[in-house]
């Protein structure tokens, strides 16, 4: 199966991480690929990350129990995903636990270099921590992470990267980590070290990558070194600078661009645990240019002597300029990916969430393979499903409160409204349909019992959700 | 018919009752009851298991409701059937009906083959139906 190696990098670049894996748990197509995400952060206890990490695992242990007996006939949890290291993160030598003069050893450079480094370093700048990152720095960053190709992480990306395989990159750039990686990394790749048996490879791979402008702020705070009011100038930098030295020599087979005017601020933080931004729509929209490049043709993706043939450059735009976004308000192309999948995967969330436990004497839950209050209690279930049932939900809420909000689900329907659930669509309803709301969702799941082939007790139950919930939300909203 | 429901109706003896029995016999009563009783029956359960065939009557003890009604009409049926030809056969003869409870035990008896042959039905058609298939097991 061939891979895509996605490096995330900086806070922006786990949060698409996360958006992504949400829409591969809710079954969007991966173009048969297996997803390795690498998230490149010095900051280690940053709050994106650690909850970007929880939720890759949680993906991973959901997909390998029901994958265990044969592929699982389900679109949810379909993808494959797996990790170069144990926490999916690269880590980057020396760049803990210091000040950014020890790192460049400052105290012992000559008089002269130590002029030349006032030239391109302020003095907060030399006495930064690195622990919580380059605090939107790139000349921080492009110094620390110039040492990649030095990683035992990435030595081992190198050394697996295979025929057929595609790599992106996630970054923004109007920060520090994103905007200073995302170049040096694309330099580290094309130019690996001629040791690796890979080089050849790595230099002719297909590489897309996604270059994320402005679409939040921070609110001033005088004890920060993260000012807003830098951002458009940092970005106006940084696309000079791609435009000569990435796109400028079709060093990249698709490049993407995405960002939004409409946006809001958020509590200034410098990092660690601290920083743990909302969901935005910018980031689902950033994993749609991942399932886009996936889904592109080689023909479109080959290179020459390292360079691309025919680069591809994307936008991405919205139907309606609205301040909160329905899928109406999304173009074809997004609506078709994420309506059906996102619906599905959402009465998935309710269901296991509010009804679950009073329908386990009903037929679809008392057949050969049993689905019973002790199948629930068991990690499967009650640890995985329900951890990326939480994420999920708190991914959908984070999205709504956002600015520009993105808000395709009325969150609070219940017990007698459940197909209200779609905002802007009004559910069909058939003149001799047995069952509404829940007692609708049983029925189906009952229904579909029959044709779930799967013996464990993993596979089955999410065959069977995928299946029915696909017949529901086609039914109701198709 | 009749030589069919009699042996049902009278249990092999043992719910026979004297001359209200024969007197439902060479009356040629039962066939109406057992009719009733049996036609009702698949009628009945195919409603619950086809019609209804609903996630809200799913559970055994709405299984058990729904047949338990019609123990009780088809209880109502052979109450009126029985007391209505009888009394109007003694009536004709111009003599007082001679039964009290014999109607009470004929219904109760018309009741337990209502629930034994709806029980039966039940097992025969719930392999087909969606939300009821395992019910009431």
């Amino acid at each position: 199966m061939a891979k895509l190696y996605l490096f995330g990098i900086g806070g922006t670049g786990s949060r698409v991480i996360k958006s992504l894996t949400m829409l591969l748990s809710a079954g969007i197509d991966f173009n048969g690929y297996e997803l390795v995400p690498i998230i490149i952060d010095p900051d280690s206890a940053n709050g994106d990350v650690t909850r970007t990490v929880e939720i890759l695992k949680a993906y991973q242990h959901v997909h390998e129990r029901i994958n265990k007996e044969k592929k699982a006939e389900s679109s949810f949890f379909n993808t494959p995903i797996s990790g170069i290291s144990q926490n999916f993160r690269l880590e980057i030598k020396g760049s803990h636990n210091e000040e950014f003069r020890e790192y460049i050893g400052y105290s012992e450079l000559s008089e002269n270099n130590k002029a030349l480094i006032s030239i391109l370093f302020s003095e907060d700048n030399l006495r930064a921590d690195m622990e919580v990152g380059f605090k939107g720095n790139p000349n921080i960053g492009s110094v620390v992470l110039n040492q990649f190709s030095e990683s035992e992480d990435f030595v081992k990306f190198a050394s697996d990267f295979s025929a057929g395989d595609r790599i992106f990159i996630i970054s923004s750039i109007f920060g520090g980590t994103g905007a200073a990686g995302f170049p040096l990394l694309l330099k580290n790749i094309k130019n690996a070290d001629h040791t690796l048996p890979t080089w050849a490879l790595l230099k002719e791979a297909p590489i897309g990558a996604i270059s994320i402008l402005p679409y939040f702020g921070v609110w001033p705070d005088p004890k920060s070194k993260i000012d807003k009011a830098t951002f458009i100038s940092k970005t106006k930098a940084a696309l000079d600078y791609y435009n000569k030295n990435v796109s400028g020599n079709n060093s990249l087979n698709a490049l993407y661009y995405i960002g939004d005017e409409v946006n809001k601020d958020y509590e200034n933080h410098e990092g660690s645990t601290f920083q743990k931004n909302d969901a935005h729509f910018i980031e689902l929209a950033s994993a749609l240019a991942i399932v886009d490049f996936v889904a592109t043709d080689d023909s479109y993706l080959q290179n020459v002597n390292g360079r691309a043939t025919t680069p591809l450059y994307k936008e991405y735009g919205v139907l309606n300029d609205a301040e909160t976004l329905t899928f109406g308000d999304l173009g074809n192309g997004s609506q078709h990916r994420l309506r059906e999948a996102l619906t599905k995967f959402t009465l998935f969330n309710l269901y296991t969430e509010n009804h679950i436990h009073s329908s386990l004497d009903l037929p679809w839950a008392t057949g050969s393979v049993k689905i019973d209050r002790q199948f629930l209690g068991q990690p499967f279930f009650n640890t995985y499903i329900r951890s990326i049932n939480k994420h999920y939900w708190e991914w959908l809420t984070e999205l709504k409160r956002n600015k520009r909000s993105f808000a395709p689900f009325d969150l609070k329907v219940g017990y007698n409204n459940l197909f209200e659930l779609v905002a802007g669509t009004k559910a069909k309803k058939g003149l001799f349909e047995r069952g509404s709301n829940y007692s609708r969702v049983d029925y189906v799941l009952s229904r579909t019992e029959p044709k779930v082939k799967a013996k464990s007790q993993d596979t089955f139950f999410i065959e069977l959700f995928d299946k029915a919930l696909e017949d529901v939300t086609r039914e109701k909203f198709g | 018919m009749n030589e069919i429901f009699a042996p049902l109706y009278e249990g092999w003896g043992l719910f026979w009752l004297g001359d209200f029995s024969n007197d439902l016999y060479s009356n040629n009563l039962y066939t109406p009851v057992g009719l009733t009783m049996l036609v009702s029956s698949i009628i009945w359960m195919a409603i619950y298991y086809y019609v209804i065939d609903h996630p809200r009557f799913a559970k055994a003890w709405h299984w058990l409701v729904w047949i338990l009604v019609l123990c009780g009409i088809n209880f109502a049926v052979a109450n009126y059937v029985s007391f209505s030809q009888l009394t109007e056969l003694y009536t004709g003869q111009e003599k007082d009906v001679p039964y009290y409870s014999e109607f009470t035990t004929f219904s109760f008896v018309n009741a337990l083959w209502t629930f034994i042959v709806a029980f039966a039905v039940s097992l025969l058609i719930k392999g087909k139906s969606v939300m009821c298939r395992r019910t009431p097991f």
